[in-house]
């Protein structure tokens, strides 16, 4: 019967490995015949009716199918095969998964209409767009690398400023301004001098005009025209270059003492030109909008649990209860459920530092600690080991509870969910970091260990995350003694 | 010569047109076991490259025509029959579309 193969000339024993000059085996050429396909089609066609239902089943096209978890769910999944265990308490869902129809109007092949390019770019990208300038191809010896080229460059004529620099001076002295060009840094105008006068703010926010001193006139003329000749090597024609800026770029956004956002700039002055600064822009990054602080109302909602960290009053357990009338105090009414003082003054004192202290979203953490997100989300909540006597031991920090979304008083805050988010972010204050950072300090085995263990893996074993029983204790008396259960 | 050439090229162009637009074959393949020369690929405008678009295998004539005798055990047995030296040797079969330039030289 085998030897009546109508195919068998496809599946020889014997055939040549031809090295082909090569050093290894998997390097070869491995002649063996070529398939004819209708050949292989009549020969399965010829034994397709033995197939069980099952396999006649599986030899076909079948829709995709999308496994989503549904928490709701919980079946026994029976294993296909000896070698793989059955899976118990199965929350996943399995629908059929249709890919969406082409439009009649089909595929766009290349840019679609409405995309945001050149000057509507979307912030953050650059764009050359954002000033005018001519450009043409010339041999110019461009500096490239150090070096003159030999062939020709693009080069760029700016299009002159038709104010004069006092004219410009009164409209961009003292607001935003974009330097880098094309890359767009957000900047402040502190100054702008020409080669007489310094033009600044006063106190009461007018631009005023002083002339320049000894120095400066001698120093101002030459820094134009290095600005000038540099720029030139690098092929962009500015012409005489009238005026400079003096700006101080922005370093990002900080909590202000109201507990708002507020843009933050850097303390050192750098000098550029006005013919490559941008004035005004399409949209502004919003990763550097200064934001109004949250209400109390916002921040705490009445009803909220918290856990207080005060020296008194430590670990208690507290509700957020009615806001006092007059929220410019700061101050919290918490009810506590088992702590009684009658002196509610640390509460005050307490939510002043709340909203003063810096706070840092948690995947900056993880970026800044090099510790994965998934092993820092799990470390910074509860986080169940099993100890030698198989009992549940937490070696998680109680930062964060996310089910009862509970937060702990000066370690850790949730960001109000943005658009189209779920969740907010949790944030960590630097003491949560510190911390954070002592734990790994103190046992890199251990987080190492966490890195590796599998994610679905909900309470593992002492030793998948220490080496010894004694190296378990070790981290579980470190954690004690920080006192983080409440 | 002017096949190999035609072919190669041929294969070249069946899967750029692969990761840039889709499948253009389900039939086509490369039918040498050895490339041609760099040397030989010129002349390439005057090429006509044709692709006739073919059925795919389903999921047992595909395995029919990849796998080597030593693995029929992964097929229903219905099909053991057809390689007389089941569990015997182990060797590759090429067949599928883009497995010259990608699975030839596996053992």
């Amino acid at each position: 019967m085998r030897d009546g193969s109508p195919v068998k000339d496809f599946y020889p024993i014997d055939f040549k490995i031809d090295m082909n000059g090569k050093k290894n085996e998997w390097e070869s050429v491995v002649v063996v015949p070529f398939i004819d396909e209708q050949r292989l089609l009549v020969a399965a066609q010829t034994k397709e009716h033995l197939l069980s239902a099952e396999e006649a089943n599986r030899n076909g096209f079948g829709p995709d199918i999308i496994y989503t978890y549904d928490p709701k769910l919980s079946f026994t999944f029976p294993s296909p095969s000896p070698i793989f265990p059955e899976i118990k308490n199965c929350p996943c869902r399995a629908t059929k998964f249709t890919l969406p129809p082409v439009p009649s109007t089909g595929y766009c092949n290349g840019i679609l209409p409405g995309a945001r390019l050149g000057k509507k770019i979307l912030p953050g990208f650059p764009t050359l767009k954002t000033l005018t300038f001519q450009s043409s191809l010339r041999v110019h010896g461009a500096n490239l690398f150090g070096h003159d080229s030999r062939n020709p460059s693009i080069v760029f004529k700016m299009a002159p400023n038709a104010e004069t620099p006092e004219q410009l001076a009164r409209k961009v002295v003292g607001k935003t301004c974009f330097i880098d060009w094309p890359f767009l840094r957000e900047a402040q105008v502190i100054a702008l001098t020409d080669a007489l006068f310094a033009y600044t703010l006063d106190p009461q926010k007018q631009v005023i005009s002083t002339p320049l001193t000894q120095e400066q006139l001698h120093s101002y003329p030459r820094i134009m025209k290095d600005q000038q000749s540099s720029l030139e090597k690098k092929g962009i024609f500015t012409g005489v270059i009238p005026s400079i800026l003096h700006v101080t770029p922005l370093k990002g956004l900080k909590v202000n003492s109201a507990g708002g956002l507020s843009k933050e700039y850097s303390n050192e002055v750098v000098v550029t030109i006005p013919a490559l600064t941008v004035f005004e822009v399409e949209q502004e990054d919003p990763r550097f909008v200064a934001q109004q602080p949250l209400s109390l109302e916002k921040k705490y909602p009445v009803g909220h649990s918290v856990i207080f960290l005060a020296k008194k009053g430590y670990g208690s357990v507290g509700t957020i209860g009615k806001h006092p009338a007059d929220a410019a105090a700061k101050k919290l009414n918490v009810k506590l459920a088992d702590y009684h003082d009658e002196d509610p003054a640390f509460l005050a004192q307490l939510s002043e530092r709340e909203v003063s202290e810096q706070y840092t979203a948690i995947f900056s953490v993880s970026k800044n600690l090099g510790i994965s997100h998934a092993v820092l989300n799990r470390l910074t909540a509860s986080f169940y080991v099993k100890d030698p006597s198989h009992e549940r031991v937490n070696v998680g920090l109680n930062f964060k509870f996310s089910k009862q979304n509970q937060k702990v008083l000066g370690y850790s805050r949730r960001r109000a969910p943005e658009k189209e988010q779920t969740e907010g972010v949790w944030e960590l204050s630097r003491k949560a970091i510190d911390l954070i950072q002592a734990y790994q300090r103190a046992f890199p085995d251990f987080f190492q260990a966490l890195e590796d263990l599998p994610f679905e893996e909900k309470t593992p074993g002492f030793l998948e995350v220490a080496s010894s029983a004694a190296e378990f204790q070790r981290i579980v008396d470190w954690r004690a003694s920080h006192k983080l259960d409440k | 010569m002017m096949r190999v050439k035609t072919d190669y090229i041929t294969g070249l162009q069946w899967v750029l047109h692969y990761y840039y637009q889709g499948v253009t074959s389900w039939s086509w393949f490369f039918p040498y076991h050895y490339a041609p020369m760099m040397s030989d690929l010129v002349d390439l405008e005057s090429l006509n490259l044709e692709y006739s678009m073919g059925k795919p295998f389903r999921p047992f004539e595909q395995l029919l025509a990849v796998l080597p005798p030593a693995s029929m055990k992964h097929l229903p047995s219905a099909f053991h029959v057809f390689s007389p030296h089941f569990l015997s040797a182990s060797c590759l079969f090429f067949f599928f579309v883009s497995s010259p330039f990608f699975l030839k030289n596996r053992t």
